[in-house]
């Protein structure tokens, strides 16, 4: 198994002892040490986070004084259309980005499967250099691309370039990385004999994936669809890029940068960093629960399978 | 089935690799206002790049990245540790508390950040003190620290992982215990692990600006920020400038990948790059 750190291993997430101790458990010095290293890393994390979420009940108009607490910035938020379009629009490139991401990442993902080595290892390298590259080098030369070259063209037809469509298209790079890896994963863990059967009972490709290959990774899919949507909703060099010379109105990360550089800081910043913030934490939570859940009822039908047929029986008695 | 591979091919060769090929080609036009088309060529960015300007900009660079690196090593390598030896639910939260700040937008962080170190901010009411962190390159470690720590712990944590429990019981049995046993066994086992968590927090570090604009307060450039300067904000955008300086960025980060990868064994690969 591939170690994907995206994608961990969920034995490794929640294998439990039943091994030998690799590091017996000293008493003393050490394991303090190491909760005391946890507790700095986790607050250099975390405190932030925590004392946005704070202030954006804070009464205060200006400053950072504590006048008590209040919901005024979240209704205020409300009133706020270029805000409410921005959220609006960064949800639709999001939804957008993840089902085309997860369509191309099954796709791909398959096709790898059925590559030998030889060309697998390049496809693999091909759809993951857009995470290695720096995204701002990526943003930059699809701003070049569409300026120089999308929008003289559509010109010619008449159109014009929609940023929002520049925006989903340089998102869906970055995230079919991402979705690609997922996949994959979980289709190493497959029972491909199951395939092997329905094709040679005379099943089509279509049928074969509809009825075998989905039910299998429809979980993982959904997962990788949440997570390219956290993806999405996330990014900002790319959108930053691609909205320039566009029309519409920027992603809601676009629009807080745009606040912070005009240095207009309002407590409804707070409200909208903090409301961010939960946009993430729940898309992420809700895939990463998709995803183990999955991969640990696989591990469960898995173990069934390969029981010898004696400890079978010993839990499930059957009738004489 | 091989032929499902197309789409994604035919997608990213034109969305991805198209402008990462324009961006080297306009690298070698002559100057600002370059029409398109073929023309003359020349190397006159890449020599502009080795304008002190520039060169300061990115010993600027690298000196941050090697701060954050060495202090995401040194905060993540014992949380490794510690999130081995957890079990059961103690090792899921530790994991998901991990995760969190790993996908959670990071403009919103540094804001947060922000708000905790400006002056008369949060930090600065507290301890009562008339603190300038924003502006100081401090300021930008922390903040990209704050950021790119997870992506140090987890390489590190897999790798302990893979050790097999027999070796270190070997190990013990021949009384190599402590210090010696994490030095001679531990460490070179999971170099893997480091390396990786380096190529995976330096070199996406390196291509950040918003942590320069946020937290560095706009007045300690990084290289990022050059480029975004020559396309963005500058009153005469130098496209052929900011191409040259993206394709420098573009070539260092894949040397770094490439070179940091060779230093491991073939196999030792944890992550990502070879599935």
């Amino acid at each position: 198994m591939t170690h994907s750190f995206s994608t961990p291993d969920s034995s490794v997430i929640t294998r439990q002892t039943s091994r030998v101790e690799a590091t017996p458990r000293r008493r003393g010095l050490a394991p303090i040490l190491l909760w005391a290293n946890a507790t700095v890393a986790f607050g250099i994390m975390y405190i932030p986070i925590l004392v946005l979420v704070l202030y954006s009940f804070n009464r205060a108009r200006s400053g950072f004084r504590w006048e008590g607490w209040t919901l005024d910035w979240y209704w205020r938020l409300m009133e706020n259309t270029t805000l409410l379009h921005a959220v609006e629009r960064s949800l639709f490139i999001a939804f957008v980005t993840a089902l085309l991401a997860t369509i191309l990442g099954v796709a791909a993902a398959l096709a790898a499967r059925s590559m030998g080595p030889k060309l697998a290892r390049p496809f693999g390298f091909f759809v993951l250099i857009p995470i290695v590259a720096p995204e701002i080098v990526a943003a930059v030369g699809m701003l070049m691309f569409v300026a120089q070259g999308v929008q003289p063209i559509m010109k010619q037809f008449g159109l014009t370039y929609s940023s929002t469509a520049g925006i989903i298209v340089g998102h869906l790079t970055v995230c079919l990385a991402y979705a690609v890896v997922m996949i994959r994963t979980v289709l190493l863990h497959c029972d491909r004999s199951l395939e092997d059967a329905a094709k040679t009972l005379g099943a089509t490709f279509w049928q074969t994936f509809r009825l075998v290959t989905w039910p299998q990774i429809a979980p993982a899919v959904a997962a990788a669809f949440l997570l390219v949507m956290t993806l999405s909703l996330d990014d900002f060099y790319l959108s930053q890029f691609l909205t320039v010379g566009g029309s519409g109105y920027a992603t809601l990360p676009v629009y807080l940068y745009s606040l912070q550089a005009r240095a207009a800081l309002t407590p409804e910043m707070n409200a909208i960093a903090s409301i961010i913030v939960l946009m993430s934490i729940l898309t992420l939570s809700l895939s990463l629960g998709i995803y183990y859940r999955a991969m640990a009822r696989e591990r469960v039908r898995r173990s069934h399978d390969f029981t010898p047929q004696g400890t079978v029986h010993e839990s499930t008695p059957q009738q004489p | 089935m091989r032929r499902l591979a197309w789409p994604a091919v035919v997608f990213l060769s034109v969305a991805f690799y198209l402008p990462l090929l324009l961006i080297v080609v306009l690298s070698l036009r002559p100057g600002p206002f370059a029409e398109p088309g073929l023309g003359s060529w020349s190397l006159a960015n890449y020599a502009e790049i080795f304008d002190p300007l520039y060169l300061a900009v990115t010993m600027t660079s690298l000196r941050i990245i090697a701060w954050v690196t060495i202090i995401c090593l040194a905060l993540a390598y014992p949380m490794a540790q510690l999130l081995r030896r957890l079990q059961g639910p103690g090792r899921v939260l530790f994991l998901a508390a991990l995760l969190i700040p790993f996908f959670t937008n990071c403009l919103a962080r540094y804001y947060a950040l922000y708000i905790l170190l400006k002056p008369e901010g949060v930090l600065a009411q507290i301890l009562g003190l008339d603190i300038q962190l924003i502006g100081t390159e401090t300021a930008m470690v922390v903040g990209l620290v704050s950021n790119y720590l997870p992506f140090m712990v987890f390489p590190i944590f897999f790798s302990l992982e893979r050790i097999d429990p027999r070796t270190l019981e070997a190990a013990r049995m021949f009384g190599c215990g402590g210090w010696q046993l994490f030095r001679r066994i531990v460490l070179p086992l999971t170099m893997p692990g480091v390396v990786t968590g380096v190529i995976l927090v330096a070199l996406p570090a390196l291509g950040e600006f918003i942590v320069a604009r946020m937290l560095g307060g706009g007045m300690i450039p990084m290289i990022a920020m050059a480029i975004e300067r020559e396309f963005l904000e500058a009153p005469v955008p130098n496209w052929p400038l900011g191409s040259a300086l993206c394709t420098g960025l573009l070539v260092a980060v894949l040397a770094g990948v490439a070179g940091l990868r060779a230093t491991l064994r073939s196999g030792d690969d944890p992550l990502l790059l070879n599935s």
